[in-house]
């Protein structure tokens, strides 16, 4: 589908940054060479077509007629579709060569001769078969009438019809008719047969016997429906009654019900003549049917053959008078003046393309085309690929990009297959989808173009979206060290070791073995066995989605500088973006900064560690706001210790005068570190009268040794962050409405853009949207208060929003690590002796939990993920650059046919 | 400020606030589907667009961009303004018949009330039709579909009152209508006319009575519009029978009981014997003082002013909630609207542009 978009085929990824540069270009045609130029641009296939008739009403225009003329073929056309079909006759595959195509006059007198050919074809069809219904019902009447006599129901109803004629006043059925029995027979639909009979019944008061069963054949409808006869459940029935005015009455009103009415003779003799006859009739009747049906798929197969060819003429020349009617005529020189888009690059090209064709069309005169300066907003051309067209779908469906802005469908293609992966972390589950895609790909060639219904149409559509998640998956499960939920062992085993030297096997009392190493890829197995699984991995997976989810929106943040720079929006640089990034990255950047530091040091009291209490992280941001002031009692870096034996050697980083008991005194502590513990250490007295600090801990277990740890270096950051984050917010809210107001202040500001249409339906604001209306002063504030409480709130949030990363991926692993236990394990576990019987319930287990993990896990877990994924790509990744509310570049093309069409 | 003056009337009380909690469990989502419905109603743009129009075809054009859409695209042009109203009317009845499949009671009998007007218009155009010998097919073909019933084409071969009644209406919602037309003899013009208000004063009342028994919000939607249709029967009758030899007895029997008119106003119209009386017998209620005046206005018959008051009730109808009038409205709004099309259609095709903005403005 992306290659119909971009003709040239050869785009790179490189192409997917930005909007291509667009040109507004004006063409100027001879009137007798508008169509044939109009036509040679739609098959470029390069030019956006602007309408420069605007606000004039359809009908007012110069080619209303031919579209007219265009939407009457257009008519037949889909009646001539409706016939193939019925008839079951495929239209011809033909290609249609663009060079020897008839001219729409042409296909105009042929297809309405074939309309009238069809018509006739068609009526006498049409009698023919209703004729040879007709006998049908006929011999159905005759076949079942016979069978009501014989089966005695006839019989037994004559006498039901002598016993009621006693009671029959003599004034209305008095004449000498009445004592004759007349029958009625005929067919009608069954849906009619209830009334029928309800009325027959009241008409004649009663003197009638009803006789009625359901044909089993569906019957052809001759009646009123709309699109000529149909099948329909119809009944036989019959109606006895005396007297001839009975007769007349019972046979109209099954008329008006739509009934069809059947001679039936008395006399066996008439009879069994009659149904010779009517047999008879019917053997004609099927040749003649059979003989005009194979006329009529005669001529439809005639139509078959050039149908593609007559529907692509005709879709084509609507399209040209359709573009030819958003074109200016100027009368005085009898030229057609054209106004549209390209791609600069392709500018020289169409130029030179369209004089090439001019010649080869033998006209008189040259397009003249002209390079416009304007103000109106270009339309985005983002030309895509087969693999990244899926992606900058996904965008595309948020908002197409504004003209040159940065375009996320760039970043769409890895970052959002690794948000997927993260949640849909799983070795095998990852590969299996991964697989899945690889199969949709590798159908390129033979589905590509084809109609393959919505569902897979969509999915297909998605086939490298599918193909990269998967891998994405697989990565990341590998790194999890999780296949369908097992700990994978690709490379060794547990580096963990038992007291004994042994391989660790249930994760208790395992020590981290220092020859062995880490595990050199992904978390250790033996992880997956412990106690406390749940807790190391969310721990890990919480961490990661904050790294993930801060490194993505400073990118998104980082994109937004670009962009300022692209539209030389210098005022946005300093007082939007500067402001921004020290807010975010000094609180949220530190973080993740906090994150790597914490992973990175060894808090054991063992070899290297330097054996102190790890900071909680969380307990760490909060004191950053809540309490900037205090001391931090378990810093993470930058730490000093004081404290230390009582024979007087000192401990780390000074406190070198130790008091008689131990403790460090107060002026030591403060000569180390005169900021941070002045004032903060709750002071009191010594059992001698001297100071003591709060924070002094007990150290080991002699409990003469003493330390206090502070970090006055992290104080000192972090307070320093914190005042920079905060004095960001003001200057992002008053900064940028302030110069604003200075800048109309004089004269209008210099406005880069216009809106591309006035007229286009959902018109966007230009870039500088604010300037486009008149300017106001509390628009302003409120515009920028709206965005920095949007990005001051939403940092917080955005970033806590990032946390389903985390929440979706310990769904995933538990999900899968319940079926695997209670469905799989339970076949695994069973206790059963019988060799037979336990692989039986072995195979019944596997079966179960290959379905379930196929559709809970493969299925559902997938699109929760996807969905996830979406999300944080839509809000919180391109909330802090994107515009999105650019205008799509839909060149004129012919391509389109078809596609239209439906 | 051309509503008209609520009656007090005896709705019964206490259904508000509880209606107001339940309404949405059996209604909303059809009322959902009303309103959607309700806003693909052709507004004024859409009717300055149609009048501009120079064929049918035009019509046909600007007709699908609006929620009428492909409707006419496989009709082979030109189109003719049957067309037009057929389709127009398919489009309508459609609609109908998915909100009547998806109702529940009482607003499915509610729906099925809506019908009986149409019925009643069918019977009367049959039994005519067949008075003037035409052929059935051909009366059938021009009935409303929403009036359809089975038995319908069997009119055609009733000869007299109390056949009519025995062999076909007994059978339909329409029989107890009947009571009172059984003594007429003969189905001759003047008893058809007859028989035709006497079933609308009956199922007006009924219908009526229905509403005020559903009561709240739809009692007194459906009252406004179900007594302004009464009072246009009434004032119809009256002015129409003028000439006539309706003795002033029978014509009493044919005013509906409903109504602003009713009593006073009905007491003074049956006494009147020319134009004059029934202007002075109706000019004592405001919202039809005028209709009757001459030089008011000279392009607007009768019917055309009791069309906008209709127009107008039908459309305040849409304000409220919680209640059935506004599907009512709907009908007869739409109903309107293909009247409006079919009227610039002719326009358009019979060359009258200086009548084409004698339409009935909806929105």
């Amino acid at each position: 589908a992306g290659g119909s978009l971009c003709p040239s085929g050869n785009s790179d990824m490189g192409e997917l940054w930005r909007s291509k540069k667009m040109q507004l270009v004006q063409l100027i045609v001879q009137n007798d060479a508008a169509h044939a130029v109009m036509s040679h641009l739609g098959e470029l296939g390069k030019m956006q077509m602007r309408d420069l008739n605007a606000g004039t009403s359809f009908y007012k225009r110069s080619f209303v007629d031919e579209v007219r003329e265009c939407d009457e073929l257009g008519r037949i056309l889909r009646s001539i579709g409706d016939e193939l079909d019925a008839a079951g006759i495929k239209p011809a595959q033909t290609r249609v060569d663009v060079l020897e195509l008839p001219e729409l006059g042409k296909v105009d007198t042929q297809l309405r001769e074939v309309e009238v050919e069809l018509e006739s074809l068609k009526a006498s069809q049409a009698l023919f078969e209703k004729n040879h219904n007709a006998l049908e019902e006929q011999a159905i009447v005759l076949a079942m009438g016979k069978n009501f006599y014989n089966t005695g129901e006839g019989a037994l109803a004559s006498r039901e019809l002598e016993a009621d004629n006693e009671l029959l006043s003599l004034s209305e059925f008095g004449a000498p008719s009445s004592s004759m029995l007349g029958v009625v027979a005929g067919v009608v639909k069954t849906e009619f047969v209830a009334s029928l009979e309800r009325i027959l019944f009241r008409a004649t008061r009663g003197n009638c016997v009803f006789q009625q069963k359901r044909i089993k054949k569906l019957l052809l409808d001759a009646g009123t429906a709309k699109d000529g006869p149909e099948l329909t459940q119809k009944s036989f029935f019959m109606v006895f009654f005396t007297g001839g005015v009975l007769g007349d009455k019972v046979s109209k009103i099954a008329t008006y019900f739509g009934a069809t009415l059947y001679k039936y003779p008395d006399l066996p003799g008439e009879h069994a003549r009659m149904v010779v006859e009517v047999d008879r009739r019917l053997t004609e009747s099927s040749e003649v049917l059979a003989r005009s049906t194979a006329i009529l798929n005669n001529a439809l197969q005639r139509c078959a053959h050039d149908y593609a060819l007559w529907t692509h003429v005709v879709g084509r020349e609507k399209m040209v008078y359709d573009a030819l009617n958003k074109c200016e005529f100027d009368i005085k020189r009898h030229v057609f003046i054209a106004e549209g888009w390209v791609c600069t690059d392709e500018y020289e090209m169409i130029h030179a393309e369209l004089q090439r064709a001019a010649i080869s069309r033998g006209l008189d005169t040259r397009p003249i085309m002209n390079q416009l300066r304007s103000r109106l907003t270009p339309p985005t051309f983002v030309p895509t690929n087969s693999f990244t067209s899926g992606f900058q779908a996904l965008v595309n469906t948020y908002g197409t990009p504004r003209y040159r802005e940065v375009n996320p469908g760039a970043f769409c293609c890895i970052l959002f297959p690794y948000l997927f992966g993260i949640m849909f972390g799983d070795f095998g589950h990852g590969l299996l989808f991964a697989l899945f895609g690889l199969y949709l790909i590798s159908k390129e060639k033979e589905w590509e173009g084809k109609d393959l219904g919505d569902m897979l149409e969509m999915v297909y559509g998605g086939r490298y979206i599918c193909f990269l998640n998967g891998v994405f998956g697989a990565f990341v499960g590998l790194l999890y060290n999780e296949a369908f939920a097992f700990p994978m062992g690709f490379f060794g085993t547990s580096r963990w070791l038992g007291p004994g030297g042994e391989t660790c096997a249930n994760g208790e009392d395992c020590e981290l073995s220092p020859e062995l190493g880490i595990y050199p890829v992904g978390i250790d197995p033996i992880w997956h066995v412990t106690e406390n699984k749940i807790t190391f991995f969310n721990s890990l997976k919480m961490k990661i989605s904050i790294v993930v989810g801060v490194l993505q929106m400073s990118l998104g943040v980082f994109l937004s500088l670009l962009n300022h720079l692209e539209y030389k929006d210098y005022k946005k640089v300093v007082f939007q973006f500067i402001p921004e990034i020290v807010f975010f990255e000094g609180i949220f950047g530190y973080l993740v900064l906090t994150i790597f530091y914490k992973w990175a040091t060894d808090w054991s009291c063992v070899g290297d560690g330097i054996c102190q209490p790890a900071p909680s992280l969380l307990t760490l941001l909060i004191n950053m706001f809540m309490s900037p002031t205090d001391d931090i009692t378990t810093p993470l870096y930058g730490i000093e210790c004081f404290g230390g034996p009582e024979d007087g050697s000192s401990y780390k980083g000074g406190c070198s005068n130790v008091f008689a008991l131990g403790y460090c005194s107060y002026p030591a502590l403060k000569a180390a570190c005169p900021h941070s513990c002045e004032g903060y250490l709750g002071i009191s007295s010594g059992p001698d009268g001297s100071t003591v600090g709060s924070y002094v801990d007990k150290l080991g277990p002699n409990a003469g040794q003493l330390k206090v740890c502070i970090s006055p270096m992290q104080s000192s950051i972090q307070g320093t962050l914190l005042i920079a984050a905060f004095c960001a917010v003001p200057v992002l809210l008053l900064a940028i409405p302030f110069i604003e107001i200075y800048q109309h202040s004089g004269k209008r500001g210099n406005q880069s853009y216009a809106n591309l249409d006035d007229d286009t339906d959902g018109a966007q604001p230009a870039p500088a949207g604010e300037e486009h209306h008149e300017f106001s002063a509390g628009d302003a504030f409120i515009h920028q208060g709206i965005h920095t409480i949007e990005f001051v709130l939403g940092g917080i949030s955005n970033t806590a929003s990032y946390l389903r990363l985390w929440a979706l991926s310990l769904a995933h692993s538990q999900l899968a690590e319940l079926f695997k236990d209670m469905i799989l394990g339970s076949g695994l576990k069973s206790r059963i002796e019988n060799p037979y019987l336990a692989a039986f319930v072995l195979f019944i287990a596997f079966s179960m939990w290959a379905i379930i993990s196929l559709v809970v896990l493969m299925a559902m877990e997938n699109l929760s993920s996807f969905l996830h994924a979406l999300r944080l790509q839509w809000v919180e990744f391109q909330n802090k650059f994107y515009y999105g509310d650019g205008q799509k570049f839909s060149p004129f093309t012919f391509a389109a046919i078809g596609q239209a069409e439906e | 400020g051309k509503t008209l003056c609520p009656q007090p009337q005896a709705a019964p009380c206490c259904g508000f606030p509880a209606a107001m909690m339940t309404y949405n469990i059996d209604v909303g989502y059809l009322e959902g589907l009303l309103r959607g419905y309700r806003a693909g109603i052709l507004n004024s743009t859409d009717y300055a667009n149609l009048t501009q129009c120079e064929t049918i075809d035009d019509m046909k054009m600007h007709l699908s961009s609006t929620d009428y859409g492909n409707f006419l695209q496989n009709e082979p042009s030109p189109i003719s303004t049957t067309t037009l109203a057929q389709k127009t009317t398919e489009k309508l009845v459609e609609e109908f018949n998915f909100l009547r499949m998806q109702a529940v009671e009482p607003l499915a009998t509610f729906l099925d009330y809506i019908t009986y007007g149409y019925m009643i218009d069918n019977i009367i155009l049959v039994l005519t039709g067949t008075s003037h010998n035409r052929s059935s097919e051909e009366l059938l073909e021009k009935c409303h579909p929403l009036g359809l019933f089975d038995s319908m084409a069997t009119l055609c071969v009733t000869q007299s009152t109390s056949e009519l009644y025995r062999t076909v209406l007994v059978d339909t919602p329409l029989g107890p209508y009947f009571g009172d037309c059984i003594s007429l003899e003969d189905l001759d013009e003047v008893n058809i006319e007859i028989i035709r208000n006497t079933l609308y004063k009956a199922y007006l009342e009924d219908f009526h009575a229905f509403c005020m028994k559903v009561g709240g919000e739809t009692a007194e939607v459906m009252g406004d519009i179900l007594k302004l249709e009464a009072d246009r029967r009434a004032i119809n009758i009256t002015v129409n029978s003028l000439d006539t030899d309706l003795d002033l007895k029978s014509r009493e029997k044919l005013y509906p009981t409903i109504g602003l008119l009713y009593p006073e106003g009905t007491s003074r119209l049956i006494k009147a014997t020319d134009l004059d009386a029934v202007r002075s017998a109706i000019d004592a209620f405001p919202d039809y003082r005028g209709l009757l005046s001459e030089g008011y206005d000279d392009d607007k018959t009768i019917e055309d002013q009791f069309f906008e008051l209709e127009v107008n009730l039908n459309r305040l109808a849409f304000e409220q909630q919680f209640h059935y009038g506004m599907y009512y409205a709907f009908v007869k709004l739409k109903e309107q609207e293909i009247r409006n099309i079919v009227w610039i259609g002719e326009c358009i095709s019979q060359d009258q542009r200086g009548r084409i903005n004698q339409y009935v403005p909806i929105f």
